[in-house]
């Protein structure tokens, strides 16, 4: 019998077949269930009659009110299951080191070099203890001085603070920037309007509320790009700041946004740039040039780390020469051959987060810009960019997909696409689209505030992904929408590979039938009885 | 909550046999169409819906009429159902009607978790003077126009969308409005279209809930939130005009009571008229400062000339566009796809006036600023 090449058997038109994909089903209890009283991971061996002789009873120095009366209630089991739990839970999963993450639309899924993790984890680095004389921590110190010089660059801005720990904290401290900005100059009360535009970052125009102001929200004009004359009728002496995405949710780059900044400008407001997601503009659009005077970057949307819902984040704030008086502090100076931290004055808004942010989110960034170079960044986006237009290209190649607005027109860095068009010829909606692709490995998700757009699914492939990466997600995709032609039922039916079924929405709505925490849903059970 | 379902099912044979005709409705010309040929479709499209809920058949009771009222559909489907009224005796096209009518009524009477009709827009109105406003009702689009609120994209939509709503704990429905427009107008081609009422519809859950943040009964939520910004900015010693609709409604109740379909008038802590008539709205805009409190339809953006012609051309021309704010939940500005916010006074130069940026109210310190046009003349919607 032959030998025969089975890579050919894995393409067809040099593009990547479908993959015959099961997610593993472990039927994993919850750790507590797992518990067995008295069970340990590790055996420590009874101190030796002679050590314990020589010391001393360490609990009795603790204050009495300090002591705990009961042990803590954790699960008790052996290494190994332990081991065993978290790795089935992990197969269970889909997830950005598992599958092609570019569904993740507007979320910004980025790889995260290993590297970098490895030096934030480095003793020398996890070691550190934020209370240290800051003698002793100058390492850190030069890593976030010189990390806000990185960002001036890439932002034209003239001054950066690190302290926030999620893009929306960023976003947040910006608007209270805002704030001290006009209340300082005795305007504060007759600035109560924020202005910003439905395709805008969602926590834009929630931070503005939260503040306190009241938003004022524009929606896009016949051709997709915000509406000018719109912005003409919102600016007034009221208006206390435009904060704007650029390029919107739907990937289109607005090229008159120095006349917005201008209009704002002109009735004396602040002009803030979310810049969450600058993947497509790294050295080749600032927002200083755009005449900002404000804008921030989520870390890990642009500069490669962690997401904020998988552990503390960095949204750094990048402010003009006359706003840095008013941003957090301490703030990294440098003070000759050593850094120290500056407390600044009054004008400060004062502390946004304990100590000085997430100084190990801080030193991958750093790691990764260290690594890219300035040349480096620019062909970041340089790819994004082409990544995006390649994808949409061929996406748009799947009948009953449109982009809508912009038509014929390239975007930035993803684009908001719709499923009108299939769902109007088949009844098969965009979530469930989303949802059968998990049949495949993969997916995407339908959180696309606000819904203009009709059947959404914002699809963002970043630097991050290869051709061979675009060219599998296009083929699930496309395989999907000819099943829907072809066999409605079969996509309404999915998930069949998957380890649980579909979940029920509206449980999630029902305060009275979830629990997040194991202790949580041990009290409801008590409260409502077992069911 | 049982597990089983109990769908009422209200079939109109005659719905959209109109359309291909170029009758522009059926109202009182299903013979004239029948005879020229026109194939009864409402059956097909009921079908279709019904097919779409193929998977939870075993656990669905139907309720509905006599053969063509919806067992036929039933029976050819193999679904038993129990009968709940019987058609009048055959000819009486001209009774289907009241068939309708009477069949929503006597389903609603035994309450079904969802009342699913296949029709138009006339079917909407029965369905709606039978069943009430508080019955969970979907229709199926089987009709010439389908102007209101309350149907699904597609037959196989409607299906689906019963489904979710079905098999969600909490079954959340939305007032959505059910419009007709004047068929014997509309063939003289003449657009007049009228708000009838509102009926409690299942509302896509995709349109109130995602992952990044969770709005349950969003579009309820937020015009609680409107109507309480209202209630706050009500001045003293201005008569405060508010128009027709379910957003402003949650105003009147707010404030105390109040007419869902008229225009009322509140004016320093009391009604000073309900639902009042274009010369008793004359009369109070003479009177002193008024200012306007309209919502717009939802999928057709109308803010005036639907259901609200009380706001005839000499009082809108009185108060002028400052002294009128439009009030829309995001979902409902959402509905209108990006196409602008109309008005349709009856007086062209008037609407040119008004048209430009609207100020919308959509939340508690929310507004949006909203392109307000004319509509087009009535030459080019006669002639879709």
């Amino acid at each position: 019998m032959s030998m025969q090449d089975i890579s050919r058997f894995r393409f067809t038109d040099g593009k990547p077949n479908l993959r015959r994909y099961h997610q593993a089903r472990w039927d994993e209890p919850v750790i507590f269930e797992l518990s067995q009283a008295g069970e340990r991971g590790v055996l420590v061996p009874e101190v030796e009659v002679a050590i314990e002789a020589a010391g001393h009873d360490v609990l009795a120095t603790l204050p009495a009110g300090m002591q705990r009366k009961d042990a803590p209630a954790l699960p008790e089991l052996s290494q190994n299951r332990t081991l065993r739990h978290y790795l089935r839970l992990s197969q269970e999963n889909l997830g950005a080191d598992f599958n092609v993450d570019v569904g993740q639309g507007t979320c910004t899924m980025k790889y995260n070099p290993k590297i970098n993790e490895q030096l934030a984890r480095a003793p020398k680095m996890s070691e550190l203890h934020p209370l240290q004389h800051e003698d002793t921590v100058q390492g850190i110190l030069q890593v976030m001085y010189a990390m806000e010089g990185v960002l001036k660059e890439v932002s034209g801005m003239d001054a950066i603070n690190l302290q926030p720990r999620s893009g929306s904290h960023a976003i947040y401290a910006n608007m209270a920037i805002i704030r001290a900005w006009h209340e300082s100059r005795g305007e504060g009360a007759q600035r109560d309007e924020v202005i910003t535009t439905i395709f805008s970052h969602p926590s834009d125009a929630a931070c503005a509320k939260l503040m306190g102001y009241k938003v004022i929200t524009l929606y896009p004009d016949e051709n997709g790009y915000p509406d000018l004359e719109a912005m003409r009728a919102a600016v007034s002496p009221r208006t206390a700041a435009l904060i704007i995405t650029n390029p919107e949710d739907t990937g289109i780059f607005n090229p008159r946004i120095r006349e917005w900044v201008d209009l704002a400008h002109s009735v004396g407001a602040l002009t803030c740039y979310d810049q969450a997601n600058a993947n497509g503009l790294m050295g080749i659009a600032r927002a200083r040039e755009a005449g900002f005077d404000l804008c921030h970057f989520n870390l890990h949307k642009t500069f490669a780390t962690p997401h904020a819902c998988g552990g503390p984040a960095v949204g750094a704030m990048c402010v003009t020469e006359a706003l840095a008086p008013f941003l957090p502090r301490p703030r990294v100076v440098q003070d000759g051959q050593r850094y120290r931290l500056d407390m600044g004055d009054d004008r400060s808004i004062g502390k946004v987060s304990a100590f000085l942010g997430t100084a190990s989110i801080v030193l991958r960034a750093y790691a990764w810009v260290m690594n890219l170079g300035a040349d480096g960044l620019r062909e970041v986006s340089e790819i994004a960019v082409l990544n995006n237009n390649y994808m949409m290209a061929e996406l748009l190649k799947i009948r009953g997909l449109t982009a809508p607005y912009a038509e014929g027109h390239r975007r930035i860095e993803q684009v908001r696409y719709s499923w009108a068009g299939l769902a109007a010829d088949t009844g098969i909606h965009s979530d469930e689209i989303g949802i059968r692709a998990a049949d495949f490995g993969t997916h995407y998700w339908t959180s696309h505030h606000p819904y203009v757009v009709p059947e959404p699914a914002t699809i963002e492939p970043t630097e991050a992904y290869s051709r061979a990466d675009l060219d599998e997600f296009v083929g699930i995709m496309r395989h999907i929408a000819d099943e829907a032609r072809q066999d409605p039922a079969k996509v309404k039916g999915a998930p069949y590979n998957c380890p649980i079924h579909k979940v029920q929405g509206d449980y999630l709505d029902d305060p009275a039938r979830w629990a997040i925490t194991w202790r949580a849903w041990q009290r409801k059970l008590r409260e409502h009885g077992a069911a | 909550m049982s597990d089983r379902w109990r769908i009422g099912l209200l079939v109109n044979p005659y719905a959209g046999l109109g359309g291909p005709l170029a009758l522009k409705g059926s109202d009182g010309c299903a013979v004239q169409a029948l005879q020229a040929g026109a194939v009864p479709q409402a059956a097909v499209r009921a079908t279709q819906a019904i097919l779409a809920l193929q998977p939870w058949w075993p656990q669905i009771d139907w309720l509905t009429g006599s053969g063509p009222l919806g067992e036929a559909v039933l029976a050819a489907l193999g679904l038993p159902a129990q009968c709940c009224h019987h058609a009048q005796p055959a000819g009486g096209l001209q009774s289907q009607a009241e068939d309708s009518r009477q069949l929503a009524a006597r389903l609603a009477a035994q309450s079904p978790d969802l009342l699913l009709f296949a029709g138009g827009d006339g079917t909407a109105r029965d369905v709606l003077s039978g069943a009430g406003v508080q019955q969970a009702v979907l229709g199926i689009p089987a009709g010439v126009k389908m102007q209101s609120a309350v149907f699904g994209h597609t037959p196989q939509a409607s299906g689906l969308l019963a489904a979710r709503f079905l098999s969600g704990s909490r079954r959340i429905t939305a007032q959505q409005e059910v419009m007709d427009l004047d068929e014997a107008a509309l063939r003289q081609g003449r657009v007049q279209a009228a708000l009838f009422g509102y009926m409690a519809t299942p509302v896509d859950p995709r349109y109130l809930q995602a992952g990044k943040s969770r709005a349950p009964e969003g579009d309820r939520v937020q015009t609680e939130a409107i109507a309480t910004r209202v209630q706050e900015q009500l001045s003293p010693g201005v008569a405060h005009l508010l128009g027709p609709g379910s957003t402003t409604y949650a105003v009147k109740r707010l404030l105390g009571g109040g007419s869902l379909l008229g225009v009322d008038v509140w004016q320093d802590g009391h009604w000073r008229v309900q639902d009042a008539t274009e010369a008793q709205l004359w009369q109070q805009v003479q009177q002193g400062p008024c200012q306007a409190w309209v919502s717009c339809i939802g999928g057709q953006g109308h803010v005036f000339g639907r259901g609200n012609q009380q706001f005839s051309p000499r009082i809108l021309q009185r108060l002028g566009p400052v002294a009128v704010t439009v009030l829309a939940t995001p979902g409902k500005l959402q509905s209108l796809g990006g196409r602008p916010l109309l008005i349709d006074s009856g007086d062209p130069l008037l609407d040119a006036a008004f048209a430009g940026m609207a100020r919308v109210w959509t939340g508690y310190r929310d507004e949006v600023r909203y392109r307000l046009r004319g509509e087009p003349p009535p030459a080019d919607d006669a002639a879709q």
